[in-house]
């Protein structure tokens, strides 16, 4: 295959030293607003609902919450500051992540971050869109300037197009059948069914089903497509020593990195940045992929996934259509739990990559309910996101254990 | 509402510069690297002196996909829509509008048709064999 590290001149070049340790941080108190398909509210209404919801849940008071941090795609006119004067907070630290899919795992890092050099004592972390009639359309066709001029004009497909593309090449090269994406969202849905709020959790998917549903794209057919939603979910990131003192279940933040424009000269997208962190992501964290509880991946197409399963090391580069056939996805089925919520082709799109850093934390909280996974005690999360143009710029991924109580 | 994409200004120079005999693309005047989506910036050595040339247009099929539903009134009419990613032997990628339905491998040239709006759609044609080597 042509692959290889074919290198030019705008290639990501190595990085050396990796990031610090995030010692003295934990990650309390994951919620969710409720998704729906369509909203008549506001992003600010679901973003405030989720603070409330921080608030109930940690005990902690709104004023002593001295740093905030969003991601939205719906935000806009407003921004993380408008906030500020929206929900009555004073703040000493203000973050606002425009990174998609990977907005969940970086707003963790950068709010680790303001903990440990003391910038602020606790963060709230949220990510939060609404959803109306139009509003996805208008996000897509003004996305980005490569994307209004040289992805919209073409076929107005929105991130179908450029998904269908990467996922036929994707079988092509590697020899992925339909079938194979299928098991991961016959898996998810799976997972749904057990998860209360999901979006379709009350809706049954089954092999059959998966492919006999409409083409959209390409290979790409309905359940292959993520649904946008409305919705929000969020959490706080604080010092070990304050969610001790709080008598809060926590996790702690093994390690964590980003790369973001990685591998620009691949001509289709078969691999994202996490290839250039994993091998020191495992090494800082102490353990290896066979030591993941569960793993939450970045699903707006079932070929993400896979990308994901292949950069993180859960199998070889162009593998993990066999990975998913041996492997059983389900929170429940003795494999390699996968997002263990239903995910977002279960549950919807919304909050920026924010829902699979939400639901390791119930799982390493062991507070998932019906779809815990037993003896959860490490689990990664992974981001990825903003299709610029033909591929999605941002990989991020974080190794998260459960906090001693 | 028809296509609410707004075009950037070197969205629209491309258009302006665009020509039936050639395909036309953004040059850097100092490294002489090709690049598209058009910028304002050369992604190689940023310097912003950029014009228009004519590149080979010749190119392979990466990948092809019809597109079975759109947001846009317009192509819903024209549905399946025939979408590609092409790599042109000048060195850049291009989404394109697959009107030859070349398969992946295939060779193929790039064509800058007039489009609605005063745009251009880029769009593949065929090419003749003893053309197709690079």
């Amino acid at each position: 295959m042509s692959q290889d590290n074919t290198s030019s001149s705008h290639h990501c070049a190595p990085r050396d030293p990796a990031p610090g340790s995030y010692d003295g941080v934990a990650l309390i108190a994951p919620v969710t607003v409720p998704y729906t398909r369509f909203s008549d509210q506001s992003a600010a209404w679901f973003i405030g609902r989720a603070l409330a919801g921080l608030v109930r849940q940690s005990g902690i008071q709104k004023q002593h919450i001295d740093g905030l941090c969003v991601s939205s795609f719906t935000l806009a006119p407003d921004s993380v500051v408008s906030l500020t004067e929206h929900f009555g907070l004073c703040t000493r630290w203000l973050e606002q992540i425009p990174l998609g899919g990977a907005s969940g795992v970086i707003g963790l890092r950068r709010a680790a971050r303001a903990i440990q050099c003391g910038d602020a004592d606790i963060v709230a972390c949220i990510g939060g869109d609404t959803c109306r009639a139009q509003s996805f359309k208008a996000t897509v066709a003004n996305f980005s300037t490569f994307s209004s001029d040289a992805v919209y004009p073409y076929g107005a497909a929105g991130p179908n197009g450029p998904f269908s593309l990467i996922t036929q090449k994707y079988m092509d090269t590697y020899g992925a059948e339909r079938r194979d994406f299928g098991r991961i969202c016959v898996a998810q849905r799976h997972n749904a069914n057990h998860t209360p709020g999901a979006l379709l959790g009350d809706k049954k998917l089954d092999m059959d089903d998966y492919l006999q549903a409409r083409p959209i794209a390409g290979p790409l057919h309905l359940y292959d497509c993520v649904m946008p939603c409305a919705g929000a979910d969020g959490f706080l990131v604080t010092s070990v020593e304050r969610a001790r003192a709080l008598q809060l279940p926590y996790a702690t933040v093994l390690a964590a990195d980003e790369r973001h424009n990685a591998f620009s000269a691949d001509p289709v997208q078969l691999r994202g940045g996490w290839q250039l962190f994993r091998d020191s992501l495992y090494q800082r964290a102490g353990i290896g992929p066979a030591d993941i509880d569960l793993l939450q991946t970045y699903d707006d197409y079932p070929v993400i996934c896979m990308l994901q399963l292949e950069g993180l090391g859960f199998c070889a580069q162009g593998a993990a259509a066999a990975f998913v056939r041996d492997t059983a996805l389900t929170f429940d089925g003795g494999g390699l739990p996968h997002n263990t919520n239903g995910g977002q082709l279960s549950g919807g799109q919304a909050g920026c990559g924010y829902l699979g850093v939400v639901e390791t934390l119930r799982q390493l909280n062991r507070s998932a309910g019906d779809h815990q996974v037993p003896q959860a005690a490490i689990g990664m999360v992974s981001g990825y996101g903003m299709v610029n143009y033909d591929r999605g710029l941002c990989a991020a991924a974080a190794i998260l254990a459960r906090g001693e109580r | 509402m028809n296509t609410p994409a707004r075009h950037s200004d070197p969205g629209r120079a491309l258009a302006q510069a665009a020509r039936a005999d050639a395909l036309v693309l953004q040059q850097c005047r100092h490294c002489h690297t090709v690049q598209y989506p058009p910028r304002e910036i050369c992604v190689n050595c940023l310097s912003d002196e950029l014009h228009w040339k004519p590149v080979d247009n010749r190119g392979t099929v990466l990948a092809g996909s019809d597109l079975h539903h759109s947001l846009e009134p317009d192509y819903r009419q024209q549905l399946p829509w025939k979408l590609a990613a092409v790599q042109l032997d000048c060195g850049v990628r291009v989404l394109v509008h697959n009107r030859a339905a070349g398969a992946a491998g295939d060779r193929v040239r790039v064509l800058a048709q007039p489009h609605r709006q005063g745009n251009t759609l880029l769009v593949t044609a065929a090419i003749d064999e003893q053309e197709a080597s690079p």
